[in-house]
């Protein structure tokens, strides 16, 4: 395959994925557009310069990731609940929106439940099980070895099984 | 408070909830296809650096072999010629290999902003520049000024930093050189545009419609085909545009021929300045607007055989 055979194949397994992973970190559909279109268009340019890329998600996914954190370096943070309002009025093909809306909801409230982990922490919970990335991707992407990430997101998951718990009694 | 219990591991299945549209997928695509080729595809044997500097200069040596004619005439081409392409793809990609330190790629930036100055020189003593192609050399001379700006950065690295100085001092000659022809194509923008908003002004004055005047900018978009028209009722009172009163019109220009075209353009002016504006107190220029779109669609269809989209 040539470069733009790649980047085209690429493009076709990830569009959807990356999408959601900008959107769920941005809250705004069109900036969330912006982003994943930049991404694609920094690894074309990436890819015609002849470099090589060795794990093409991995290297996609950071480059979304340095991409986001420019955006919103001067932003207000975003809540997830506000995010929640902007996202029901989407149009969704073939969901019927009570089933979305509820979908949502739960969404929205364990975003919520992140925030009680180091921004770091919820990061990487946010891509393990948020946007369904591997031990291995998350190791790539965020330089932390695959040991160390397994670990933690077994001690951050027990500890938020923990949170919720005494949460409920009260 | 009963909170639900979050289950994590579904959170990935509930988010797919959110995903682009099949209109946006695609758009995003054919955008994706529009940016990779803009770019060179890169042969794989310039990718290793031991080759590159040998089969640069065997590729010039092919160039002005095989197609030493082409390339040689691509050197005078300007934006919206044929050659133009091969000029600045093919053979400024060749200057742009043959140099291997960063200072030499500095230069060649340098040397190549210099090339699209001269073009514009001659597209403003020629009187053939039009704004799409003055867009398109700056848009290059952007592009060749970041690439510069990059290469200095790792020149700053390495040499002293008077070598960053004389670069810059380099390029800030090349600029000013051609400054006085820019400044030639700005003088003649801001006559043609006085010209256009006298024109306009006395369109508008011609127009009877009581307290409502229409103004009419008929731009031609020639690289996609159509043909486009914006129709702004105005409140000659205030001055001011009225809410929502715009009309737009679009036609595909692809498949007709130049004469339709023209009266295209005549029918979408002709029927937009002749209106009378109504306009009811809630929706103010409403009533107009599919007035205007109406008549233009049954006179399109009637004298020009066409369908309209709006």
């Amino acid at each position: 395959m040539n470069q733009k055979e790649i980047l085209e194949q690429t493009y076709i397994d990830h569009a959807d994925s990356l999408f959601r992973f900008v959107y769920f970190r941005v809250f705004d559909r069109e900036v969330a557009k912006d982003l994943t279109q930049e991404a694609f268009f920094k690894v074309a340019d990436y890819l015609m310069q002849g470099k090589e890329i060795d794990n093409m998600k991995a290297f996609l996914y950071k480059t979304a990731r340095n991409l986001i954190i420019n955006s919103i370096r001067d932003k207000k943070p975003v809540s997830s609940l506000d995010m929640l309002h902007d996202t029901i009025n989407f149009d969704i093909a073939d969901t019927q929106t009570s089933q979305y809306e509820q979908d949502m909801a739960e969404v929205a409230e364990i975003l919520e439940s992140f925030k009680i982990l180091k921004p770091h922490d919820a990061e990487i919970m946010q891509m393990r099980y948020g946007d369904g990335l591997s031990v291995q991707e998350i190791s790539d992407i965020t330089k932390l070895s695959e040991n160390h990430i397994s670990v933690k997101i077994h001690r951050l998951l027990e500890k938020l099984k923990t949170h919720h718990t005494q949460h409920e009694k009260e | 408070m009963k909170k639900n219990n979050p289950n994590i591991e579904e959170l990935n299945t509930k988010m797919h909830h959110v995903s682009l549209s099949s209109e946006e997928k695609f758009d995003m695509l054919q955008n994706l296809r529009a940016h990779m080729n803009t770019q060179p595809v890169p042969s794989p044997i310039f990718v290793s650096p031991l080759f590159k500097h040998v089969f640069a200069y065997s590729l010039l040596g092919a160039v002005l072999i095989t197609t030493g004619a082409t390339s040689f005439a691509a050197e005078d081409a300007l934006p919206g010629d044929i050659l133009y392409g091969i000029k600045t793809s093919l053979n400024e990609n060749i200057i742009q290999a043959i140099a291997l330190s960063d200072t030499a790629k500095a230069r060649a930036e340098i040397n190549l902003i210099d090339r699209r100055m001269e073009e514009l020189s001659k597209m403003a003593i020629e009187d053939t520049e039009t704004p799409e192609k003055i867009d398109i050399v700056l848009e290059k001379i952007t592009a060749h000024k970041i690439d510069f700006d990059e290469h200095l950065v790792e020149v700053a690295k390495e040499e002293p930093s008077e070598r960053t100085i004389e670069m810059k001092a380099e390029l800030e000659a090349v600029i000013e050189t051609h400054l006085e022809i820019l400044e030639m194509i700005e003088d003649r923008e801001d006559i043609e545009n006085q010209k256009n908003e006298s024109l306009e002004s006395d369109r508008a004055s011609n127009t009877e419609s009581g307290d409502i005047t229409i103004e009419l900018p008929t731009p031609i978009d020639s690289q996609s085909q159509t043909l486009e028209a914006s129709v702004t009722v105005i409140d000659t009172v205030s001055n001011s545009e009225l809410k929502d009163a715009t009309v737009e019109v679009s036609i595909d220009i692809s498949d007709l021929e130049d004469t339709k075209i023209e009266k295209a353009l005549n029918l979408i002016t002709n029927e937009s300045l002749g209106t009378e504006v109504e306009f009811e107190e809630n929706q103010p220029g409403t009533k107009t607007r599919i007035e205007i779109r109406q008549r233009i669609i049954e006179k399109a269809e009637k004298e020009l055989g066409i369908e309209l989209n709006f």
